[in-house]
């Protein structure tokens, strides 16, 4: 009987240690960065390109390791709506970061990819201009209106890859002109320091 | 237990063996995939950044701490409950919550998700299906869950429906039924076995049993066996026992009668007479011998003897026996002179005077005699005694059952040649007691050769006793010493030739019939020497030799005068207190040693000789 006892006692302590552990990590992996307020039409950046084609814009942080899913998501985008899109990746240069820094393991696996323009911010006037605050954000801009089609996140949580609303949005508007959706939540590190507080796009 | 149960049994067990196999596996791989998951999470998301300020990243934390908490119940079940179903369900649990962390530690790759896959398949290594229902139901669970609350997070939707976790479980269940399949093939082929191995106990335990019943009849016949060679020996034992006692008579007699007969017809009858005694006593011999061989009780007497004096006494045997044939004897010798071995010189005479009995009784003119010495580096020698002959010789065949008992090259060789066919089995039984070899060439029409090799310790000791060959070496005693000498003998005739040989040594006798008469006897009077018959009515010589060695009297010698001469008797009469042993029939020479015995000073013995 007492042995049964001791059995249920620390079963029950390794049933809550397991639930308050995944509860915590998806609480952790399933909480947005902050989502800035971005312009609603393009603006006017002389180092990006924009033409009649549209025009995606990804913000990441050089160390991040959440955006490592974002870029390999804007790969497979990149593979399902090929050059329909001007792309432009800007990597933001915190301060007191060199720029060996900056070109860090997640600069060099955005240079391999193809289509895309990317750019070092070094005091972050695009990343302000655009108003982002979480790594991973991407903006979508028509390439006609050059109006806010998309922005957030192209992942579903922190760092995980695989299908999610905002590649989604991105492949469906411009394979078949549909806007699924305008918003998303950005899963990534935070572009400046600051103090923590999360905010949910709804 | 029927066959069923021991089959299940078996099984159980080797479903046991099974499980403690797997989870002392389980044991490693638990501990091994939680410092992957630390590796894993320290390489990929080591640090999480606020512009340029870093902290660790949760999934470090995660990989240590809800690692940790994952394995840890797993793990201690594997250590204190191996081999049971609950550590197996927990373990399969546990790999499948590990599976989860480990694939938000890899950023959601597909690959990620092979982990739960090969952990299913590591499962199965169980060989029971029903460990694969808890690593089922947890993937589906948190599908299910996830799909309920976050749908994001797996599907990548905002509103998952929620049927879409059977999408994900079905891949799951789909390797599943592969794996219960095979797994139940498994459990077949166990039971094919434990049926196998069961049948087969039992075949063997039901040999074992037939082997144990005959083992058990083997050592009853074994028994019987045995007690009835024990029952032949002392059937041989006896009648040796009661033919001796009147051979005695009759030898000791014709010995005593032969001095007093002056008629050459009369003394030729005796002569007869005695040498008919001698021959019968010798069979009798043979036969003692033949049983203490089959028995295994042959023992040897080791002693030192000079090999010359050997060599001489079976020359002058020998050359008696030849001359009463008209044979032709040739000795040659091949040994140091003064050489002095150690062995039993008795039964080494024994199996040469068979052998050259054997010559002589078939040659057709002469034997020769050999004995050659080689000395070994162990200072050692080893004692060839050759002889050969130029008689009928003896086939192959013959040669083959020569040595066996009873046996003779044929039945007209006893007709013709006489013998009991037992002097070649005992000379091989003594000769193999004493580690040689006895062997025979022969060819038919040209003659035998028989031969045996002993090797024998040189002797440092000199054996100074004299041999005497009859009583004729003794000298009359009377006059020169006064002793008194006592005999217990029940049988009136042994009474009266043991009487006459030592009147003839020179000495009276006084007679007693039983052992309480030899003790009230040397109650009153002192004697010097007693000769102890060994069987007696009212009390036997050995426990009448006990008593009077209790007495507080002047010890006398006392010698065991028996026609029981086996080993055994004569280690009882030495034990019970008796200095020396006489086997009838009793010769004069060894009653007078018995008497010098008496004498202290062997200097009056050299004088009154």
């Amino acid at each position: 009987m007492r042995k049964v006892a001791s059995i249920i006692f620390f079963l029950a302590i390794w049933i809550t240690g397991l639930s308050v552990g995944f509860y915590g990590l998806w609480s952790y992996m399933g909480a947005p960065g902050v989502t800035g307020r971005p312009p609603l039409s393009w603006p006017k950046v002389s180092v990006l390109t924009h033409d009649e084609r549209p025009t995606l814009v990804l913000f990441a942080h050089p160390k991040c390791p959440c955006s490592r899913a974002s870029i390999n998501e804007l790969n497979r985008i990149m593979a399902k709506i090929g050059n329909k899109v001007n792309y432009n990746i800007i990597f933001y240069r915190p301060p007191g970061f060199s720029i060996d820094e900056v070109k860090s393991d997640l600069w060099n696996m955005v240079t391999k990819l193809p289509f895309s323009k990317t750019i070092i911010d070094h005091e972050g006037k695009i990343t302000q201009t655009f108003g982002a605050k979480t790594s991973g954000q991407v903006y979508l801009y028509a390439g006609g209106t050059k109006d806010l089609i998309f922005t957030g996140g192209i992942t579903s949580s922190r760092g995980h890859e695989g299908d999610n609303l905002g590649s989604a949005a991105i492949v469906s508007y411009i394979n078949e002109s549909k806007r699924i959706e305008k918003k998303t939540n950005i899963y990534g590190c935070s572009l400046f320091k600051q103090q923590k507080k999360l905010v949910v796009v709804q | 237990m029927t066959r069923n149960e021991q089959v299940e049994k078996f099984i159980s067990k080797e479903e046991r063996i099974v499980g403690l196999r797997v989870d002392k596996s389980f044991r490693i791989l638990l501990v091994l995939e939680w410092i992957f998951g630390i590796f894993i999470a320290a390489f990929v998301s080591p640090k999480t950044w606020s512009g340029e300020v870093s902290s660790i990243h949760l999934h470090l934390w995660s990989s240590i701490l809800l690692g940790g908490v994952i394995i840890s119940v797993p793990l201690i079940l594997a250590f204190t409950q191996p081999g049971t179903k609950i550590s197996r369900n927990f373990i399969a649990i546990g790999q499948m919550l590990y599976g989860s962390l480990l694939i938000h530690l890899m950023g959601g790759r597909i690959e990620a998700h092979f982990y739960i896959f090969g952990s299913l398949a590591f499962l199965s290594t169980y060989k029971q299906w029903d460990v694969l229902i808890p690593a089922t139901v947890v993937v589906a669970l948190d599908h299910y869950v996830r799909g309920i609350y976050w749908p994001e997070s797996v599907y990548g939707v905002i509103a998952g429906a929620e049927w879409r976790f059977l999408e994900h479980a079905a891949w799951v269940v789909f390797e599943d039924i592969f794996l219960i399949i095979a797994i139940i093939q498994g459990q077949k082929d166990i039971r094919r076995i434990a049926t196998m191995t069961v049948d087969n106990e039992h075949l063997k335990s039901k040999l074992a049993e037939s082997n144990l019943d005959l083992e058990r009849q083997v050592s009853s016949r074994t028994k019987e066996l045995k007690l009835a060679l024990e029952a032949k020996s002392q059937f041989l034992a006896n009648m040796s026992h009661e033919i001796r006692t009147p051979m005695n008579a009759v030898i000791s007699c014709t010995d005593l009668l032969s001095k007093n007969v002056e008629k050459k017809e009369n003394k030729d009858l005796i002569k007869i007479v005695r040498s008919s005694g001698t021959s019968l006593l010798a069979i009798i011999n043979d036969i003692l011998d033949f049983s203490k061989i089959e028995a295994k009780k042959l023992s040897v007497e080791n002693h030192s003897f000079k090999l010359d004096e050997v060599f001489d006494e079976i020359k002058r045997l020998s050359s008696i026996k030849a001359n009463e044939r008209n044979l032709k004897v040739r000795f040659s010798k091949n040994f140091e002179s003064n050489l002095w071995l150690w062995g039993d010189s008795i039964k080494i005479k024994q199996v040469m005077i068979n052998l050259i009995s054997n010559a002589l009784k078939f040659t057709r003119s002469e034997v020769n005699i050999e004995f050659h010495q080689i000395k070994k580096i162990n200072g050692n020698s080893t004692l060839n005694f050759i002889v050969r002959d130029n008689g009928i010789g003896i086939s192959e065949e013959g040669q083959k059952k020569l040595f066996k008992e009873f046996s003779q090259v044929d039945s007209s060789t006893t007709r013709r040649f006489g013998g009991a066919g037992l002097g070649l089995f005992i000379s091989k039984g003594i000769i193999e007691a004493m580690d040689g070899v006895i062997k025979v060439e022969s060819t038919v029409d040209v003659g035998s050769c028989f031969s045996f090799s002993i090797e024998l310790e040189k002797s440092s000791e000199r054996d100074t006793n004299e041999v005497h060959e009859n009583g004729e070496f003794f000298p009359k005693f009377e006059g020169n010493f006064s002793l008194r000498i006592l005999l217990a003998e029940d049988n009136r005739i042994n009474q009266i030739v043991a009487q006459k040989l030592i009147k003839k040594l020179g000495y009276e006798v006084d007679i007693v019939n039983n052992g309480r008469e030899a003790i009230s006897a040397v109650k009153t009077v002192q004697y010097d020497l007693i000769f102890m018959d060994q069987h007696m009515p009212l009390l036997d010589g050995i426990d009448a030799t006990k008593v009077i060695r209790r007495l507080k009297i002047k010890q006398p010698r006392i010698y065991a005068l028996t026609a029981s001469v086996s080993e055994k008797d004569k280690q009882n009469c030495l034990a019970s207190g008796m200095d020396g042993f006489l086997g009838k029939p009793i010769s004069m020479n060894e009653l007078g040693e018995a008497i010098f015995s008496c004498i202290k000073d062997p200097r009056e013995w050299k004088k009154a000789k």
